[in-house]
Parts: C-alpha cells; structure tokens; sequence
C-alpha cells in the first residue's frame, strides 16, 4: 500500500563559522586542516576553508531524527557536489520520495538535499528510514 | 600479455605499486593494500600528477587506514557530537550508558587526524561521498572494531587531474554483531 507523502522538511543552519568546523573537528576526531587554515586553502585552491562534508551529513542525520524520532535509519548515502565555504547559511532539507507497507513496518525513501550559497545544491543524498508497525 | 606482465613485476616488487593506470582504473582489494589488479601501464610509462602519485596516495591511505581501530563510545563523546551539531547542551548530562546513539555517529570512529602532524603526502584532498547501511544500533559504552579496505583508486582525468578512492568500512560490536558498513568516497588532487 502507497501513502501520501508528507511536505517537505526544511531548515536553515549558521552562519556556519569557524568555530563550528574546528568544535566538528573535535567532536569528530579528525583534525582536517583544510577546515581550519586560511593559507592551506588557497594552496588546495580555495578561498577559505571549507565546511567538512561529515558535518553537513551529521546535520541531516539530526533533521531526519527530529522529523521523523519514531523511524530507524536503515540506510543513507550523500554525495558531495560542490564544496561551502565557512561563513554561509546552511539549508538542510529532507522531502520523503516514497512510501510503503511492508512486513517490518512502514519503509520511507526521502531525498536530501543541502544548500548553501548558490541555488543548486552542494550535496544530495538518499535515506531509508523504518517506522515499526504499532 | 605485456600489461600483465608489468604487473606482476610491480606487485613483486612493491604492493603499493600503482603509478601507471590503463585504462584509468587501479582496483586495490583485500585488507589494507596487499594486491593490486586490473593495472596497466600508460603508453607514456608511468604516470605522475605533480607532487603526487597514486602511489602516495595509496600510502596515505594505507597509513590513514590499514589497520583496524578498537574504540569504545564513550558517553562524553556522543555528548560533544550531539552539542557540535546543536542537538543538546554543551553542559547537558552524558547519556547513560546502554543509551543508543545517533547511527552516524559512526563517522567519528576510525579518525585520528591531528593538527600538529603531517597528514599527506602533498596535493588537495577532500571528501566526495558516504553510503552508511545500518545492521543494528550503536550504544553507549559499546566496544567497536572498525576494519577499513581500500577498495578501489581510479584516475580522472579531465580540467584537473584527480585521484578518486573508495574506503570500506566494517563496524562490529563487542558481541561479534556486524552493526553498520560504510563506503567513502575520497579525492585526491596535486597542488602547484
């Protein structure tokens, strides 16, 4: 059985600064000095450092916890398109694509998506989330 | 007939061995980087990026990655993860022990990246991509085995020559449960 998919979730995060990617290298454990170091940056060629992927990823993992807090993850992949630079407003959305019944409860296909400073998204994904049947 | 015999005088030679890429596509399977395959040579002989080889590279991650990591979740850890991203209180109470953890809270395992050590060989690296499959939940106080594979390095070519890596991660708990599996995706490039 289908069911009607729910509206898209979305929500804005930052300005994400400087501190936010060095208190993510810590909480992370991976000291990365791409996302902390001007002159290591424009050596990669960036203009400033970069907001780590995993981070981005670990805030969409805490949208789909807070959305949905009854569903399991199943599963979840996220490609990274385009790099953010620090000092830009995140926007995190997660928009459920298909649903159905199945024998271990209800199984939930959501597309996400961040964006940061231009229109087109810097990474996308896909997760799989189980509700269990009540 | 030729490619292969390069190769396995290279993989004699050195198992790290993986400087010309025919075509484009140097797969390293098993645990760490004991075999190579489907290598070949460039008509040009081997093959260079500026400051860079698929050789360092696959000696970066070889350091990064080629042995397994024992971790335990501990309770101020997930705490800090949870405050980093704004979910709780820096000074809220550390979750109890036995408490589940959120599933990508597995990405803080297996790092160890610090700022006071070199951390490459050269060149510009960034993450491309992760594909996490859950099996069952990570709890406070759980003893996790990560092993890390290397499983593929490719050269793209195009506006900037690139090396692209595929590490696989297995996560195991004290019990012996496979709890999660993860593929990431790596890039790799040389800097002027």
């Amino acid at each position: 059985m289908t069911h009607d998919v729910v509206p898209r979730v979305e929500e804005h995060r930052g300005p994400i600064t400087r501190m936010h990617l060095v208190e993510w290298c810590a909480a992370e454990n991976d000291y990365y000095i791409l996302h902390y170091d001007e002159r290591h940056a424009l050596r990669m060629g960036f203009q400033a450092p970069l907001i780590q992927g995993t981070y981005k990823f670990a805030l969409l993992g805490q949208l789909i916890a807070r959305c949905w807090p009854e569903a399991r993850l199943d599963s979840v992949s996220i490609r990274y398109v385009r790099a953010d630079s620090e000092g830009i407003v995140l926007t995190l959305s997660a928009e459920e694509t298909a649903c159905e019944e199945g024998a271990g409860g209800t199984r939930r296909i959501l597309a996400l998506t961040v964006t940061g400073e231009d229109a087109s998204p810097s990474a996308t994904g896909e997760a799989t989330i189980v509700t269990p049947q009540t | 007939m030729m490619r292969s015999l390069k190769l396995r005088t290279y993989v004699r030679n050195s198992a790290l061995w993986a400087g010309a890429v025919y075509p484009h596509i140097c797969a390293i399977h098993g645990k760490g980087l004991a075999r190579l395959r489907d290598c070949g040579s460039d008509p040009a002989g081997r093959r260079r990026m500026t400051g860079m080889t698929i050789e360092s590279f696959a000696r970066d991650l070889e350091t990064r990655f080629g042995h397994k990591f024992v971790e335990t979740i501990e309770s101020g850890r997930v705490r800090d993860y949870l405050a980093a991203l704004d979910a709780t209180a820096p000074d809220a109470d550390r979750p109890e022990p036995g408490t589940p953890v959120p599933p990508l809270f597995l990405l803080t395992l297996a790092r160890q990246r610090r700022p006071h050590l070199a951390q490459s060989t050269g060149g510009g690296g960034v993450n491309a991509g992760d594909t996490f499959r859950f099996l069952a939940e990570a709890r406070v106080g759980d003893r996790i085995t990560v092993t890390c594979t290397v499983t593929e390095i490719v050269e793209k070519t195009g506006k900037r020559d690139m090396l692209r890596a595929t590490v696989h991660f297995d996560y195991v708990n004290q019990h012996g449960t496979k709890i999660a599996e993860r593929d990431n995706t790596l890039m790799r490039w040389a800097t002027a």
